[in-house]
């Protein structure tokens, strides 16, 4: 196991909340559009 | 990678993902009305729809799986296209908050009372049997405890959690995810065909997916493979399914706490119990349940007959999924599967196909069709 492998599991560790939080943002974002769209 | 800095270097990744799924799903909804997809061409000829269409169950959705990995293991992923490709969970987070859409609340409660007493048996009788087979085999207890949650919980975000608390080696987190991908990857493509021969309905297909499948993405294309649904009448397997793999993703830190309380006894460890559960409670299923709540009292216009806000959302979310299983496709890489191997291989191997058949078993007794 590379020192490069390592440090990808470890963004992996890091990334999920973040990543939660912009799919949160991301669907409020496009709610909002739809809602002035229709 | 996170998604801090530079936004523009995830643009390329994420148009080659969406021109898979434009390739799949046919370019009408981006003014290409002359593309339907390469599902719509399938159909059109009778002998090979029978068996693509009809027997393989080859829609959009696997599709966009395959030209993925057909991508990632003959060409290779392109370097300008990485960033943008590892941005694919992020899509398929939206679509399942989109998804939301598609439930009312007493919907929700009625369907979540069976979905969590399912995977809740599940869930704990996985991780210790797996547990109790590892020890038996003469696996070490990292080992067994990651490979436990990768083939209890939902895979890969699974193993990832657990490790840190048990302090994994990264030999063995890799054989943990190799092993719970190939059984993924298998699935996705026989669930589908399974459930046509048994003659199970969507319904009961979502549930013995959102059970036996571990990987949330590949309950989705399972039963979106099974059951295409319309955007006037959405796939019933996909509803169920979902349902099924969001209270498993719900149990993840418990399951990581449970693990964490294990090993820590049997190693006279101190791991951070209540700052490793939190870490891991997925926030993104909030979106889903406010989606739920904002359908539910009719701030998003009629659900019956859907209003013209609901089809575009419905709509969406079968793209989000289209783009972000099209990347989960090109994450799948058959190098990294032959690394799954050894005791982790055999004991998922065993595992998998018990939890499968044990699944097929209570659905069809207990959900009616």
């Amino acid at each position: 196991m590379s020192e490069r492998d390592l440090g990808e599991l470890d963004v992996l560790f890091e990334t999920e909340e973040v990543e939660d939080y912009a799919a949160l943002s991301l669907a409020a974002l496009i709610l909002v559009f739809v809602l002035m769209l229709f | 990678m996170g998604l801090r800095g530079n936004i523009f270097k995830f643009i390329p990744g994420i148009v080659m993902m969406a021109a898979i799924a434009i390739f799949a799903r046919g370019g009408a909804d981006f003014g290409c009305p002359w593309w339907h997809g390469i599902e719509t061409y399938l159909a059109s000829d009778p002998v090979v729809k029978k068996w693509t269409v009809d027997t393989l169950h080859l829609n959009y959705i696997l599709i966009c799986i395959i030209v993925g990995m057909l991508i990632r293991n003959t060409i290779g992923i392109p370097g300008w296209a990485a960033p943008g490709i590892r941005t694919s969970r992020l899509f398929i987070k939206v679509g399942v908050i989109f998804l939301g859409s598609l439930y009312s609340i007493t919907e929700l409660a009625n369907l979540g009372i069976n979905a969590v007493t399912i995977i809740l048996a599940f869930v704990f009788a996985t991780l210790l049997f797996t547990l109790w087979l590892g020890q038996k085999l003469g696996m070490d207890a990292a080992s067994a405890s990651v490979l436990a949650a990768g083939l209890s919980i939902c895979g890969v975000s699974a193993v990832v959690a657990t490790a840190p608390a048990v302090r994994a080696r990264t030999t063995e987190v890799v054989y943990s995810i190799a092993t719970v991908l190939s059984f993924g990857v298998i699935s996705l493509f026989t669930f589908p065909a399974i459930g046509t021969l048994l003659g199970l309905s969507p319904h009961q297909f979502g549930a013995w997916a959102g059970t036996a499948i571990l990987n949330t993405g590949q309950v989705l294309a399972a039963a979106l493979a099974f059951d295409p649904g319309t955007v006037a009448h959405p796939s019933v397997s996909l509803k169920t399914g979902q349902i099924f793999s969001l209270a498993r993703v719900l149990l993840l830190p418990f399951v990581v706490l449970v693990i964490a309380i294990l090993y820590s006894r049997e190693q006279a460890d101190e791991y951070n119990i209540k700052t490793g559960f939190w870490n891991r409670f997925p926030i993104f299923v909030l979106g889903f349940l406010a989606m739920v709540f904002l359908t539910s009292f009719g701030l998003l216009g009629p659900t019956d007959p859907p209003s013209r806000e609901l089809l575009f959302i419905r709509n969406l979310y079968s793209w989000f999924f289209a783009i972000g299983l099209a990347g989960l496709g090109m994450q799948i890489s058959f190098t990294e599967l032959r690394k799954a191997g050894g005791k982790p291989l055999l004991i998922g191997a065993v595992v998998a196909l018990l939890k499968a058949v044990a699944a097929l078993v209570v659905v069809t007794v207990l959900i009616r069709p």
